[in-house]
């Protein structure tokens, strides 16, 4: 039997041969129905034991081994930034994976909707990968699917993101997909107006979520225009709006100096070029004319239910920082379990969310707020720094392992900051945040009016001013 | 580093260019060759999984990715398949009781000292595999196996904390039960292997929670964790010589017993089952038939054949075009309410010696009958008239999220750890590649001609 097997074996290799060469006859396809049937306890010839510089490929097969097997950590690797002439940047991290992620952050999110055009944004992630620039969306799903890539968009407050994962080899079609759907989508009206039912699918799902609900509901009430604007579209709007505002939106904000295109896993050379032929057509367009965001606080949201649960979140105005600031080793560390924190490029959002069983509701809203005002007295010993700066670099460090994450996070700071910072720098400031610089930000944070929404079984929760009256925080 | 990384770079491209002379073809033939070469060079390209078998028998697997974080963690060669009518729960009341302190460290000591390290520890346990894992910066590997060894040679399983944790267990059982996918799929194992371990629930009956007191944990862990069914794994920024040594000083008590209760094979009974909920907005329906087991050959044409039927939902916006027939099926057969099937994923979950492969559905409860028509005719055309072009892309699908998942330490660390268990040994990712390329159609059709 093991002959056999092994004669098998090495028919398998001359079929690799044949079929790399792309000669493999149809009367062949019977002979090698039992090519696979080695069972996967088993390693195959090719592969066996052997140390992998030493591997020999089979004959015929022009495959090109080098020496490669160098630890790689990610901040060795090559990361470059480009601008392009017509205000696009393109940042790419060559990682040698196998597999490759682009993405195209556009900074187009809900915050910049108009009234009227609340929602807009959420049917631009729904319309995302629909016709474009020659493509039909029958094409566009087809194309993907037959490399085995995937796409997916995504809507958040500041932008709209699109993006391909896919195995190393097909980032060309990823870029066309992608800079098509963002420069020259067709939008057809009959496409468009068939996402309604599932725009209202994803309204319900994150309406019954409690999370979701809530954290809408904090911004909308904490902010007058702009980041209170919710990611999903308002009941009202529902189907309200069509393919031309889509149209009129793009016009606006989709222009070079608001568009990042990252790249995870591939060759910045290569990926410049593609881009600059990709997105040739896009003007650069005005410097930043956007709105800005005014925080309004006293707010209070009270929305009952015979739930068995209290969700409830309580939150104050924090400056705009990047990441690795005071406020973010706060939220990671000494009031772990529940703090919230919304980071935008001008303005946001600090404070605490807990859920309980309803009597408990008042009582553990005090002890969280009790807590916080001994850290704004400056009972922050040591050790509690110390385990805040390890949960924050831990936070960061194992989030950026997954190229998504990557991606978001180098998107982000080249947004914000217009550089991307080498992850050892971003480790030496958490490193260097001193005990002060927490109980002054924690000082500041709740000196401006405090905003208040709770969800679910409101028997016992107390009202703001309650809240607010019992703990001292000065 | 950075000279070694210039130093791939330009052979890189030397290479490309030499393949590029080597033969004479157009542009864009070229590019192509290029990026095979690029894209098998960078499957070559991943560090090797090193494997240490220790003398206790335990094994020691890791690849060594760089990096600073890390994730390390135990898989067990055990789960609810291994109990008994009389303890089933044991194994994951086990798994809760193993962060309630050992006899080196109390709950307390426990959380805080994973909590200063920035680490997070977590645990899961399933019908033949549980596990014990924890992220960490790589500095902290030596801490992080220590504990991993404390909680699970030293547990104290206290009887006060015993008692107190009937109620979370209980709590949690109630959480599940609203989740439709994990009851459907509950139910599907007690069908499907009527009478066998297999198709008893992991979290065990109310009455064995109300039950299971130290005996039942101890005697547990004294026949279950033993060093030849464990496998120590880990992936990112660790060094396999240093992770030998940790495991050497930390796991040489572990006995050695090779005593594998005898696993009986569990026979697959057809069966079908309905639970009628009209307060429900939707109908859930999964749809099985025996597959086969992790190490059978057979396991990746079904796994192609499963890409072939493919996933589907609704709320995607142009889903409407997949490739997959079963889903286009279904929108054109639905008539004037396009949206009578929500979603449906195929899945194939594999035991050691056999599995389920089936489709789960979630649909309007008026077109049950309907999608239960076209999911056997898509069966059916699967084992006579499938299209090389289909089993083309539904190779390249699987590939594809099989490799793509392999993101970050922790899903490179559970790979590790369930290719150990499940084939011994950690498959290469070029024989992955080739496994999956030379199947060939008529493989999967003759496999799932015999299946279904």
């Amino acid at each position: 039997i093991r002959t056999a097997c092994f004669s098998v074996r090495k028919k398998m290799a001359s079929f690799v041969l044949r079929r790399a060469a792309g000669r493999l006859a149809p009367n062949s396809l019977q002979r090698w129905a039992s090519a696979a049937a080695v069972p996967l306890t088993e390693s195959l010839p090719y592969y066996e034991g052997a140390e992998p510089d030493s591997r020999k490929p089979p004959e015929g097969v022009k495959v090109h081994l080098t020496s490669h097997r160098s630890k790689r950590q990610v901040s060795d690797f090559f990361d470059q930034v480009t601008k392009l002439s017509n205000g696009v940047t393109v940042a790419s991290l060559e990682t040698h994976s196998f597999s490759s992620t682009l993405s195209v952050y556009v900074r187009a999110g809900s915050r910049f909707e108009t009234y009227s055009q609340q929602g807009l944004s959420h049917l631009l992630k729904k319309a995302a990968f629909l016709a474009a620039g020659g493509r039909s969306t029958f094409r566009v799903f087809r194309e993907i699917d037959h490399v085995g890539g995937s796409l997916s968009a995504a809507n958040t407050r500041e932008h709209v993101v699109y993006r391909a994962q896919l195995l190393r080899g097909n980032e060309d079609l990823a870029l066309d997909i992608l800079s098509k759907a963002v420069v020259s989508p067709d939008l057809r009206d009959w496409e468009i107006q068939d996402l309604t039912p599932r725009l209202a699918l994803e309204v319900t799902a994150h309406e019954d979520d409690p999370e979701s609900s809530i954290t809408e509901t904090l911004h909308g009430t904490a902010f007058r225009n702009a980041l209170g604007n919710s990611v999903l579209t308002p009941r009202f709007n529902l189907g309200h709006v069509t393919a031309s505002d889509l149209r009129a939106y793009m016009d606006e904000w989709f222009v070079g100096r608001r568009i990042t295109l990252v790249g995870i896993g591939v060759d910045h050379q290569e990926l410049v070029s593609r881009a600059e032929s990709s997105f040739s057509s896009v003007r650069e367009g005005p410097s930043s004319d956007e709105e800005t965001c005014h925080y309004c606080g006293g707010g209070e949201v009270h929305v009952p239910s015979r739930s068995g649960l209290t969700h409830a979140a309580i939150v104050s105005k924090r400056e705009p920082v990047s990441l690795s600031s005071e406020q973010d080793v706060l939220l990671a560390g000494v009031l772990q379990a529940c703090a919230l924190n919304f980071s935008y490029s001008d303005n946001g959002l600090f404070g605490f969310y807990v859920v309980s069983e309803p009597q408990n509701a008042g009582r553990l809203l005090q002890a969280v707020m009790q807590e916080f005002s001994s850290v704004a007295k400056g009972d922050v010993s040591d050790a509690d720094l110390t385990r805040a700066k390890n949960q924050l670099k831990a936070r960061y460090l194992m989030g950026v392992e997954q190229s998504t994450s990557l991606s978001d996070s180098i998107a982000a700071q080249l947004t914000q900051n217009g550089d991307y910072t080498p992850l050892t720098t971003t480790n030496q400031k958490v490193d260097a945040i001193t005990k002060d610089a927490i109980v002054q930000f924690a000082k500041s944070v709740f000196a401006t009016r405090s905003t208040f929404v709770a969800r679910g079984n409101l028997s016992a929760t107390p009202r703001m001013q309650q809240l607010l009256e019992g703990v001292s925080l000065r | 580093m950075a000279s070694s990384l210039t130093r791939f770079g330009r052979a890189l491209c030397a290479n490309a260019w030499k393949s590029r002379a080597a033969v004479a073809r157009t542009a864009s033939a070229a590019a192509a060759t290029r990026a095979a070469n690029s894209y098998q060079q960078s499957l070559l390209n991943v560090p090797d999984t090193k494997v240490t078998v220790l003398n206790n028998g335990l094994r020691v697997a890791s690849e060594d990715s760089g990096g600073s974080t890390c994730t390390v963690g135990l898989w067990i060669d055990s789960g609810s398949r291994y109990e008994t009518e009389a303890n089933n729960g044991v194994a994951h009341y086990l798994e809760h009781m193993a962060f309630k302190g050992t006899k080196n460290r109390s709950q307390i000591q426990l959380e805080l000292e994973v909590e200063n390290m920035g680490a997070h520890l977590n645990a899961y346990t399933s019908r033949e595999q549980t596990v014990y894992y924890a992220k960490s910066f790589s500095s902290d590997l030596g801490k992080a196996v220590d504990i991993l060894a404390d909680i699970i040679q030293n547990p104290t399983l206290g009887k006060a904390e015993i008692e107190r944790e009937r109620s979370v267990i209980l709590r949690e059982m109630e959480e599940v039960e609203q989740q439709v996918e994990e009851v459907i799929f509950d139910h599907l194992h007690s069908l499907a292997y009527q009478g066998t371990p297999l198709g008893m629930t992991i979290l065990g009956p109310t009455a064995n929670i109300k039950r299971i007191n130290r005996d039942h944990l101890s005697s547990y862990i004294a026949s279950h964790y033993t060093a030849p069914r464990i496998v120590l794994a880990a992936a990112g920024g660790v060094n396999h010589d240093e992770l030998v040594g940790l495991a050497e000083r930390c796991f040489s008590g572990l006995p050695t017993t090779y005593d594998l209760p005898s696993l009986e094979p569990c026979r697959f009974s057809g069966s079908m089952m309905t639970v009628r909920d009209d307060t429900m907005p939707f109908a859930h329906l999964a749809f099985a038939v025996e597959g086969c087991g992790w190490s059978n050959p057979d396991y990746i044409p079904l796994m192609i054949a499963g890409a072939i039927i493919g996933n589907y939902d609704r709320t995607v916006g142009g889903g409407q075009n997949m490739a997959s027939k079963l889903a286009q099926n279904i929108v054109a057969h639905s008539g004037t309410n396009p949206s009578e099937v929500h979603s449906f994923m195929s899945f194939n979950t594999c035991y050691t010696d056999t599995g389920l492969w089936g489709v789960y559905a979630v649909l309007n409860n008026t077109s049950i009958d309907d999608f239960i028509y076209n999911l056997q005719t898509e069966w059916r055309r699967l084992c006579f008239s499938v299209t090389e072009a289909e089993v083309e892309r539904a190779k390249k699908v699987f590939k594809t999220s099989l490799f793509m998942q392999l993101d970050g330490s922790t899903a490179v660390c559970e790979d590790i750890g369930r290719q150990m268990l499940t084939y011994g040994r950690r498959i290469p990712l070029p024989e992955i590649d080739y496994r999956i390329q030379v199947s060939t159609y008529y493989g999967c059709t003759v496999k799932v001609y015999r299946d279904v």
